[in-house]
């Protein structure tokens, strides 16, 4: 990929949002390779809907959303949905799917987005949780049964997907 | 008064055209190779093994009371009226066609609808559905494709397992009473031979029909939850929806045959 071409770009973009005027605002910023962009959110709802923005998960009335390039709106269904597979996203509420298993949960983007082999995925999703402090055991167990211990905690391995 | 009597209608005419739509999207993605990824397909059994599984007994034992209590009278008192010609025509017309493919449908709207509902409720509430979609996973793929189609296989093979327990179970108690003086292949053969073209047809369209519905019905129900539902409510309108469902199908199709 162009290092030129920033990861996330988003230029006056104003979401179609009938329903919420106090969320009817334009958005303007762009982050590139290796950089942090921290947002002070004070509304309680605005880190979700700002996320959700950010992944093309909102039509907008004006402006564009640039993910690592690809405009979300002209994207293809599909294309989007596996470019979205690839974002490593912390859900406030709603990370565990409580009758799947541990594997399933932590792995299940890439699962569904790419072919790679479950094994090497488990093997990267491992090493990056012991890089994070997360030293996951029990991946044959039901979610239910980790799910306070890891609720929040295991959004890292989309990022297995990425290439250093 | 005028505007209660309008959404009443808009939101039960809103169902049934999602439902439809539904059922549409699940015919023509379950027939495209690219749609069973992995994840669909881990879904698809871990759903087919709960509903074959979890309604494999209470369907034997229904199947047996069934048995007991229509194929074994039936068997007596056609016997004792000298009409047991007509054995093999009124078992498949009331058994095969009509008791089997409801009380399946029942059995798999208790046994598995039911869990459809709260799973893809609870997601629903829990901020989970959402969650899924912004990973790129349509919540329609992996959740209710992989459903519809266990539901809707594990409804025509547990209709086969009912009719077979029935039919031999009444057989067996049939003959215990003195009520039966066959064999057990001239008794299956002459039900088989009391089967027509149509027949062969309807029963394998009635019990797919009614698992998809089921599957359907309950997916629906948990996904248009709001905030404002509890598993007290939805678990009831599910079942109610389910259970309409399951006589309209089998009537319209009984109809139609």
């Amino acid at each position: 990929m162009d290092p030129s071409v920033p990861i996330l770009d988003l230029a006056a973009a104003r979401p179609r949002d009938d329903a919420d005027q106090a969320m009817a605002i334009e958005v303007d910023f762009r982050v590139g390779g290796g950089e942090l962009a921290l947002v002070d959110a004070r509304h309680s709802l605005r880190p979700a809907w700002l996320a959700d923005l950010c992944c093309g998960l909102l039509p907008l009335s004006g402006g564009s959303v640039r993910f690592l390039g690809h405009d979300w709106s002209a994207m293809p269904q599909d294309y989007a949905a596996a470019l979205r597979g690839r974002i490593g996203r912390v859900f406030q509420s709603g990370n565990w799917i409580d009758f799947m298993d541990v594997a399933t949960n932590v792995l299940l983007s890439q699962l569904h987005h790419t072919r790679d082999d479950p094994i090497d995925l488990r093997e990267r999703a491992i090493a990056l949780s012991c890089a994070f402090g997360c030293r996951v055991s029990r991946w044959s167990a039901p979610a239910i049964s980790l799910r306070a211990i890891w609720h929040g905690r295991l959004a890292f391995a989309p990022f297995s997907a990425i290439p250093s | 008064m005028l505007a209660r009597i309008g959404r009443a209608v808009r939101s039960h005419t809103r169902f049934v055209l999602l439902l439809a739509s539904l059922g549409a999207g699940v015919v023509l993605d379950g027939i495209r190779p690219t749609t069973w990824r992995r994840t669909v397909r881990g879904e698809f059994r871990r759903a087919l093994r709960q509903a074959v599984g979890g309604g494999l007994s209470t369907t034997l034992v229904t199947a047996a009371l069934i048995g007991l209590v229509m194929v074994s009278q039936a068997l007596y008192w056609l016997g004792q009226a000298g009409q047991e010609g007509l054995i093999g025509p009124i078992l498949v017309t009331v058994l095969v066609r009509e008791v089997a493919p409801v009380l399946v449908g029942l059995i798999v709207m208790g046994r598995s609808g039911v869990v459809i509902v709260s799973e893809i409720g609870g997601l629903q509430f829990g901020g989970q559905v959402h969650a899924l979609a912004a990973q790129g996973l349509d919540p329609f793929l992996l959740l209710v494709l992989p459903r519809a189609a266990a539901l809707a296989i594990a409804c025509f093979t547990l209709g086969i397992v009912f009719v077979v327990a029935a039919l031999m179970t009444g057989f067996i108690a049939g003959s215990l009473v003195g009520a039966v003086h066959t064999p057990i292949g001239s008794f299956l053969e002459r039900v088989l031979l009391a089967m027509h073209a149509e027949d062969f047809a309807v029963f394998p369209a009635k019990m797919i029909v009614i698992g998809l519905l089921v599957a359907l019905t309950a997916c629906l129900t948990g996904l248009t939850a709001s905030a404002q539902d509890d598993a007290a409510r939805l678990l009831p309108r599910g079942f109610v929806r389910g259970v309409v469902a399951i006589l309209l199908a089998s009537i319209a199709l009984s109809l139609g045959a």
